[in-house]
């Protein structure tokens, strides 16, 4: 089936567009204002810009083409936030895609600042900007590499019994780049769960990078093409699970039911369905807190739960009163879209905000549920607070 | 890319100086949306600056008095009638990074803030101390207390607590030259001297720059409660708003929705009322448990005998966010009814209202355009919406013609121009129709005395 390729957030740019009526309500919302107070940073302000540069009522220049396409951490808070929907993010993607030089740009970035995590695939090397060699994918591979597991806290959390629930089902596991790279242990975790539950885990069936990424950097033929080997590899197992442990990738991969990438009509429940997060599936699982527990654990919420929030109530059932979360307080870790590549001082800026709203004591952990905010955090955590994602506490 | 008048080579020398870093901007793609505001009207600025300390816009008034340069004071830019857009150029100056609370002192009942603090953060920050602030404009989770104040904001619990104006105890405000005006205090009653601070608020930015602000805090009801009604008609819901002061319920809140409106927000939001509804009435007590429970059937009681079509009753705080959401979506949905709008907030004595609903209903009838009415009917405040497509000149005449209309409407009814947007740009053409040569010379005079050279919002308000 042909598909016309489009960038893909959160799929609310297909169609026309109503114009941004100026209100204001997504400033609060976004967290490269919040860290900042830069309002020209904010959805309000691209939205006005794009629209004047649109009508030629303004030039796209270098300015305005850096306000516009480099800085967004593509959190999409800001469309949960507006009364007409309208995404940043697809906003940012749609002007990237429409700027093909934007991703050969980028792409030089990342060669000369090798060390942020990208998705990466050789079968996608050939619908990647011109003049990207491909010993830069290479390079980029052995840069998620080296991120290496950091500084993880000690194990404290022992599963005793498990829900018999999920037993006899059959399951892949999604990994996601930063477990295939960087953290393999976080896949290791989670096969050992999975077993525990005694759901089957199938041979990865050739699983790449969910899209996302690609999806903001405006390089939708290369976004579609690891969409539709995704789509295949799980074909291939014989529709199962679909068990994922990050909440980005969840994000990226549950959009694949709302856009044309091949799957038929009698798939797209199995898919929707199918796709669960590990922490979904641990339901009843009674745990025994060990030593190592600290006094106090705090939950990090992703900016890519989209609905999901699986990971909380899990993590409430599992850690009980130690795990505090307050709705009010869930700032954006800024790791996300391609900001820490564009522009890595607003990424940081975004990541000493979330760590100053949560002010966490020496010798208090923040958990979370998603790569990326697993990876920044820890990046930015003062000393004597470790930052782990939820499968690394569990031993 | 619209061109903004440009600064001096010294003038921006001062600003890097004073602002540096990120805290000065001057490209004109940065300072473009600091060009605009919710009235959607654009003028460029030649600079935007960002101060964290008082003593920043202390400078940056004396240099700006010094060398003529309009001083545009913006918080969120949220204001519709254009009270923040640069039309005569100059020097923005944003309170996003002025957004400390610096103080809640439960016993004296008093909280000082900086001009930035998004007035529903503050809320969020009373609430444990069993306080609360009681201005509650529907921009409330996104609009600051600065911008609040400057606008006189009102917003639905005005009916009953009364609007900003009423709420602000004290405000340090610098004028140009660099002065800084430490009017009022922080007790609840003070008679000495000229109130300046009331002078100050709702002084749209025109008089100088708030650096801090002292608010007076009211303990917070410990149960409130609401009543949504649909009515037949935008005449039975005010009927029945009548009927609720007569049986001597003075309500927290009282807004009504007219048809139009409501169907608007059914536009982008699932609504409970039944379609045939002509008119919503939303309804909230505050108090004791208690007294929040008599209130309540004293309300069911009164608006009864204007005979509702639908009605839902809400006692737990997300029963009631539920409701009280459908009216703060008004605004953003009235967009989705056509192109293009004019909003007026136009207020009337509270007994002419139902007099001016029907013959603001007659006008959009002769003239042939939409007009969404809906408001804070406990304060006579009615929210007036034009809706209209701006690319069809003949709609727009009309449009134009019903505004000026409504408007003198208005102010033969006794009522005001405006309630609590404020006159900022949009409502400039009319201000001498309300205010009389005496009162525009003293005005004229008081402007003087705080800023002699009109770098202050130059060209606004009065």
């Amino acid at each position: 089936m042909s598909t016309e390729p489009t960038p893909v957030h959160c799929l609310h740019g297909q169609g026309s567009r109503p114009e941004c009526i100026l209100c204001g309500r997504c400033l609060p919302a976004c967290p490269l204002f919040a860290a900042t107070g830069r309002e020209e940073l904010s959805p309000r302000a691209k939205f006005f810009l794009a629209r004047a540069v649109a009508e030629g009522r303004a030039d796209l220049s270098k300015k305005a083409a850096d306000l516009l396409a480099t800085m967004c951490l593509s959190c999409g808070k800001c469309e949960n936030a507006c009364p007409l929907g309208l995404c940043g993010p697809d906003l940012v993607a749609e002007l990237r895609a429409a700027h093909p030089g934007f991703a050969g740009f980028l792409w030089k970035l990342w060669i000369e600042q090798a060390g942020v995590m990208w998705p990466l695939a050789r079968t996608v090397a050939r619908l990647l900007p011109d003049g990207i060699p491909i010993e830069a994918v290479n390079r980029a591979r052995d840069a998620i590499a080296a991120m290496g597991s950091g500084e993880a806290p000690a194990p404290w959390l022992y599963p005793e019994r498990f829900d018999p629930a999920q037993a006899g089902k059959k399951a892949v596991l999604f990994a996601g780049c930063v477990a295939e790279h960087a953290n393999p242990a976080w896949k290791e975790a989670a096969r050992r769960l999975l077993a525990g539950l005694g759901v089957e885990v199938l041979p990865d069936p050739g699983f790449t990078c969910c899209g996302c990424t690609l999806g903001h950097a405006g390089a939708p033929d290369a976004q579609a093409a690891m969409q539709q080997q995704n789509i295949e590899a799980w074909r291939r197992a014989g529709r199962p699970l679909l068990v994922v442990f990050c909440a980005t990738c969840r994000c990226g991969l549950r959009a694949y039911a709302r856009k044309d990438l091949g799957l038929t009509m009698d798939e797209l429940d199995p898919w929707r369905k199918n796709l669960v997060s590990l922490a979904e599936l641990m339901g009843r699982t009674a745990f025994r807190i060990g030593e190592a527990a600290p006094a106090k654990v705090r939950y990090h919420r992703p900016c890519h739960g989209a609905g999901g929030n699986q990971d909380l109530d899990f993590l409430r059932r599992a850690m009980g009163g130690r795990l505090y979360f307050n709705e009010d307080e869930t700032p954006c870790c800024g790791f996300g879209g391609l900001t820490k590549l564009t522009s890595p001082e607003l990424s940081e800026a975004v990541a000493r905000n979330a760590l100053a709203v949560y002010a966490p004591k020496p010798g208090e952990q923040l958990v979370t549920g998603c790569s990326g905010c697993v990876t920044q955090l820890r990046s930015a955590a003062p000393a004597g607070v470790r930052v782990a994602h939820w499968l690394e506490l569990l031993g | 890319m619209t061109s903004a008048p440009l600064l001096s080579q010294a003038a921006r020398r001062f600003l890097e100086k004073c602002f540096p870093g990120d805290a000065a901007v001057f490209t004109p793609e940065e300072t473009f949306v600091y060009g605009t505001d919710a009235s959607r009207r654009h003028a460029p600025p030649a600079a935007v600056v960002r101060p964290d300390s008082a003593g920043q816009i202390k400078d940056l008034l004396a240099f700006a008095q010094a060398e003529r340069i309009p001083i545009l004071p913006r918080g969120r830019g949220t204001n519709t009638v254009g009270g923040c857009v640069p039309v005569a150029g100059g020097i923005v100056v944003s309170t996003a990074r002025l957004n400390r609370i610096l103080e809640i002192d439960p016993d004296d009942f008093v909280a000082v803030v900086e001009p930035g603090v998004v007035t529903g953060d503050l809320q969020k920050a009373l609430a444990p101390h069993r306080l609360f602030f009681a201005p509650d404009p529907a921009s409330v989770k996104f609009s600051t207390v600065g911008g609040n104040a400057a606008t006189c904001a009102g917003g639905m619990r005005a009916v009953k607590y009364g609007v900003t104006r009423d709420h602000i105890l004290g405000i340090d405000a610098v004028i140009p030259g660099g002065e800084v005006v430490v009017a009022g205090g922080r007790t609840h009653k003070n008679v000495v001297g000229l109130d300046l601070t009331r002078l100050l608020v709702g002084s749209e930015g025109t008089l100088g720059l708030f650096a801090r602000l002292t608010l007076k805090l009211l303990p917070l009801p410990a149960a409130t409660a609401t009543l949504a009604l649909a009515y037949p008609s935008v005449d039975a819901a005010l009927a029945a708003a009548g009927d609720v002061f007569r049986a001597g319920v003075l309500p927290v809140a009282m807004e009504l929705l007219g048809r139009e409106a409501m169907k608007a927000v059914a536009m982008i939001s699932a609504v409970p009322w039944p379609a045939e509804a002509g008119a919503a009435l939303f309804l909230r007590v505050d108090g004791s448990p208690e007294a929040v429970a008599a209130d309540a059937r004293l309300l069911t009681a009164a608006t009864a005998g204007a005979g509702p079509v639908w009605s839902r009753a809400a006692a737990t705080p997300e029963e009631e966010e539920a409701l009280w959401e459908l009216r703060r979506l008004l605004n953003p949905a009235s967009f989705k009814a056509a192109p293009d709008k004019i909003s007026d907030d136009v207020t009337v004595p509270r007994g002419r209202l139902r007099q001016a609903a029907a013959a603001i209903a007659a006008i959009g009838e002769e003239l042939r355009v939409r007009i969404l009415v809906f408001g804070h009917i406990g304060d006579g405040n009615l929210h007036v919406n034009i809706m209209h497509d701006a690319a069809d000149q003949g709609e727009r005449s009309r449009a134009l013609t019903a505004r000026e209309r409504i408007l003198m409407l208005c102010l033969k009814l006794r009522g005001t121009l405006s309630g609590e947007h404020g006159v900022g740009l949009s409502k400039l053409p009319f201000f001498d129709r309300q205010i009389d040569p005496v009162q525009r010379e003293l005005m004229r005079r008081v402007k003087a005395a705080f800023d002699p050279a009109g770098i202050m919002n130059p060209q606004k308000a009065y």
